[in-house]
């Protein structure tokens, strides 16, 4: 079991868990809670809240790449019982989760996040194609071109494993809309 | 070998009793340890095996003075006797219920967990709750077959536990907070990660949930992206599950793979771990009733495999492991000369058939087989794969029917033509797609197994002579006798098989005509040369025979003569040289005594009595035939000196031929030998 080892790192670790310690014990924290919080907040993060948002968007790219490869191969196979299955827990994932995660608008600008934040979207926006949520497609594309407007040269990554500018991937997410 | 995870797994649980002790500090400090101190950690432990768990089990009881169930029974009384209870007590008698469903596997106690846990289906609940709640619930399904339940509760565990716990896990991780005990559950993640795979990749198979497991792919995936084994300071990598994990991603998205199916990878996987049971049993006892046994548990279990397969590519895979274990049963039947009745279910024209589809795609829409995530060089390892099991399995499925043959002379004729069949419809899928273009599509060794496949049927009517061949099987062999000589030219006695079959049909003078073409390839081929020039392997054996194909008397020896004979080859030519010194002896007197009646025209004294060294008169009936002899003599001589001269340079690079190093036993044991890629680009020359 790792201990902590000086007392400046204590007083330093101290104050950052402080809200999860608060009801540590036998009462556990309400992280769900506190995640909610954290994605309406719209100030900008700075030093370690930034990295770990960097850390969280990462990892939610990446688990959305899995989704996406599972969901696909269960489309080819025509599994609908499958697909439907975990189309209910996508549903959810990205309701609840994900929604929280993209919510801020500052990190869709922010020079150590906006490419994460876009991706992200963009994978998202795939995945409801594949998902034949038209509407959510759409709502996801007039997200995307009023959080990033004036910025369609940016390279994003779509579809995935390809680079191109964002107003060109954002092309492509329009008519995969309609041809899923 | 597969490691076995759940004993690995033992050691982390070893390795986590630091952490229990540390979590039973405050009670140790104030005394005795409590079921609820090992009860909240349950999670580190509740993966052991039943029999693993049973001893620890034991151990806390004695430790604590109080078998579990006094334990879950005192709680139940206690809540009565207050009229309820704190959550926290609710949780830890369903956990103890679990505990000793997962120690018993009587169903009757993970129904009571399931009673007792039913109080935190609020999603609201707290993470801990939520964890053993679906846990508990995932557990029932299995035991029910379940497996929408299965899949819901696992999906729904992880939306509800692990989602909202991993960015706070991170945190405290990078604080090193991670593991303290103020923590709370955020510090079980690692555990939750371990236990969550070994539920939906072990567990699930050990309960024969063989259906409905695909949507788990994605958590299995997630599992596989730095959590599983990804914190050593926690569980220890050798002892966590992530060994096992990779090799099911590796399956499930390789070519071995049918469409990223989950339920297809881990009966397939179950399907080969079967089989490796088996080939230990064959290994250890030969055909005993335990190893039959064992070979029906993994054909049924392949059997399985293939009833879900919905893609070619899942089909190849089966097909591949399976004619695998066909060949195996053929072999030992073979060595071991017995012959159980061992019914496997499958067949070789079903492996054909898909290899068939596999390339019928290949210009387009191989992606569509399965092999889209895994990619085209699966798609062509997959075809590969399949095409060296297919012949393999042809090859010895027919060596046990020509066994069987020459044991029992009564079906021999049935037995050989058996084999026959098989030898033929692998040389017809030989044919029909081993092309010049198809070197991504066929292994090179399918051309020195076309090779065994055409010798085999020449050899089951020519050679072993007990299935009373007619005029078309005979020809059949003739022409079976010619690929394989294509296939592979450097086997010395199969060239005389081709006169043996020739004979049969009473044409043996053609074997020239047949062999020359086959011989002249080899002997100018621009890839033997380039081979032997770079040294490749079995340089010396290609030379040798390139040179003796190259001399046409060296092909007949090949053709007429068998190695045995070649000693009174030799002494046949010294006999021809011995026959040369006396014809020239005969000659240089004739010679002598036709001269001497040149010199006696110079006078009469010259003449003498006629005697046979005396000079003869020139226009005399004598002269006429010196004359005459010394003419058919020259002929003779010169005849002697030409056979002398081809049997000189013949017979040394025959005897080279016979002496060289045979390069069929390595080419038959190694699938990978370079001397298969010469093979193919030899014939192909042709």
């Amino acid at each position: 079991m790792t201990r902590i080892r000086t007392n400046g790192l204590r007083a330093l670790a101290f104050a950052a868990v402080a809200p999860f310690l608060a009801c540590a014990g036998n009462s556990e924290p309400d992280f769900a809670a506190m995640d909610v919080q954290n994605a309406v907040e719209e100030a900008p993060l700075g030093g370690e809240a930034l990295a770990q948002r960097r850390m969280d968007l990462d990892r939610a790219w990446r688990d959305l790449l899995h989704f996406e490869a599972t969901m696909e191969s269960m489309v080819d196979r025509r599994d609908s019982r499958s697909v439907a299955l975990l189309d209910g827990f996508l549903d959810e994932y990205m309701g609840t989760h994900l929604a929280a995660l993209l919510a801020p608008q500052w990190q869709s600008s922010h020079p150590e996040v906006m490419a994460l934040d876009a991706n992200l979207r963009f994978l998202q926006a795939e995945l409801f194609a594949q998902m034949r949520y038209t509407r959510r497609v759409q709502e996801s594309i007039e997200d995307i071109e009023n959080r990033f407007l004036g910025r369609e040269g940016m390279l994003v990554e779509y579809p995935r494993g390809e680079q191109r500018p964002l107003g060109e991937a954002l092309q492509m997410l329009r008519d995969r809309k309609w041809t899923s | 070998m597969i490691s076995n995870p759940t004993r690995l797994f033992g050691l982390a649980v070893a390795a986590m009793t630091a952490l229990l002790v540390a979590a039973g500090t405050a009670a140790a400090n104030a005394g005795q340890p409590t079921w609820d101190d090992y009860l909240d950690f349950a999670y580190v432990f509740s993966s052991s095996d039943a029999e693993q768990l049973t001893d620890r089990l034991d151990g806390y009881a004695a430790e604590i003075g109080l078998p579990l169930d006094a334990y879950v029974k005192r709680t139940i009384e206690d809540r009565e006797a207050k009229g309820g209870e704190d959550s926290s007590v609710t949780r830890r008698r369903a956990i103890a219920q679990l505990l000793q469903y997962l120690s018993s596997r009587e169903p009757g106690h993970l129904d009571k967990s399931v009673d007792t846990i039913e109080v935190f289906a609020d999603e609201n609940s707290r993470h801990e709750d939520r964890y053993w709640y679906h846990y508990i619930h995932a557990h029932r399904a299995l035991e029910r077959g379940s497996d929408t339940d299965f899949v819901r509760h696992v999906l729904a565990l992880w939306m509800d536990v692990v989602v909202p716990l991993e960015s706070p896990f991170e945190t405290l991780q990078a604080l090193s907070l991670s593991q303290s005990a103020n923590s709370g559950f955020v510090s079980a993640l690692p555990y939750v990660f371990e236990n969550v795979a070994r539920l939906s990749l072990l567990r699930s198979q050990e309960m024969g949930m063989g259906f409905g497991l695909d949507p788990l792919a994605s958590i299995v995936r997630l599992l596989a992206d730095q959590r599983v084994g990804a914190h050593p300071d926690v569980i220890p990598v050798e002892a966590s599950v992530r060994d096992y994990l990779e090799r099911i991603i590796h399956r499930l998205e390789g070519p071995e793979s049918d469409g990223g199916s989950l339920t297809f990878t881990l009966v397939l996987f179950e399907a080969t771990k079967a089989h490796d049971a088996s080939r230990g049993l064959l290994a250890s006892e030969g055909l005993s009733d335990k190893t039959i046994a064992s070979i029906r548990a993994a054909s049924s279990a392949y059997g399985r495999a293939i009833d879900l397969a919905e893609t070619p590519s899942g089909q190849a895979a089966v097909y591949t492991r399976v004619l695998r274990q066909m060949g195996e049963v053929f072999a030992a039947k073979q060595r071991l000369g017995v012959d159980p009745d061992v019914e496997v279910p499958f067949t070789i024209e079903g492996a054909l058939q898909v290899y068939g589809m596999l390339h019928e795609a290949r210009d387009g829409g191989w992606a569509k087989l399965g092999f889209r995530t895994s990619g085209y060089e699966s798609y062509l390892e997959s075809m590969r794969g399949l095409w060296e099991e297919i012949q393999e399995a042809t090859l010895n499925s027919a060596d046990y029917y020509l066994s069987r043959a020459l044991e029992d002379p009564a079906r021999s004729s049935d037995l050989t033509r058996n084999a026959a069949r098989l030898y033929a419809r692998y040389l017809a899928h030989f044919e029909r797609y081993a092309t010049a273009d198809a070197t991504d599509y066929v292994p090179d060794s399918a051309y020195f197994a076309a090779y065994e496949a055409a010798r085999g049927y020449g050899d089951a009517f020519v050679a072993y002579g007990f299935a009373n061949p007619g005029p078309a099987e005979i020809q059949l062999a003739v022409e079976r006798y010619q690929l394989a000589l294509r296939a592979f030219p450097f086997d010395r006695t199969l060239w005389p098989s081709l006169t043996t079959a020739l004979e049969r049909r009473g044409r043996a003078n053609d074997f020239l005509a047949l062999a020359r073409p086959i011989a002249e390839t080899v002997a100018g081929s621009r890839h033997a040369a380039s081979w032997i020039a770079q040294d490749g392997a079995g340089s010396r054996t290609v030379a040798t025979f390139r040179k003796g194909l190259g001399d046409e008397l060296v092909l007949m020896y090949m053709g007429f003569a068998d190695a045995s004979g070649l000693t009174e080859l030799e002494s046949s030519l010294t006999d021809l040289k011995q026959r040369r010194g006396k014809l020239r002896a005969k000659l240089d007197q004739l010679a002598s005594r036709r001269d001497a009646n040149k010199r006696g025209n110079a006078g009469p004294a010259a003449m003498g009595a006629g005697g046979e060294g005396d000079a003869v008169r020139f226009g005399t009936a004598e002269s006429r035939r010196i004359a005459r002899e010394l003419e058919d003599g020259g002929r003779q001589l010169s005849k002697l000196e030409k056979q002398i001269a081809a049997r000189a340079r013949a017979l040394p690079l025959f005897r080279a031929v016979v002496e060289s190093k045979e390069l069929a036993p390595e080419l038959r044991s190694q699938r990978q030998h370079p001397v298969h890629t010469l093979l193919r680009r030899l014939y192909h020359e042709g």
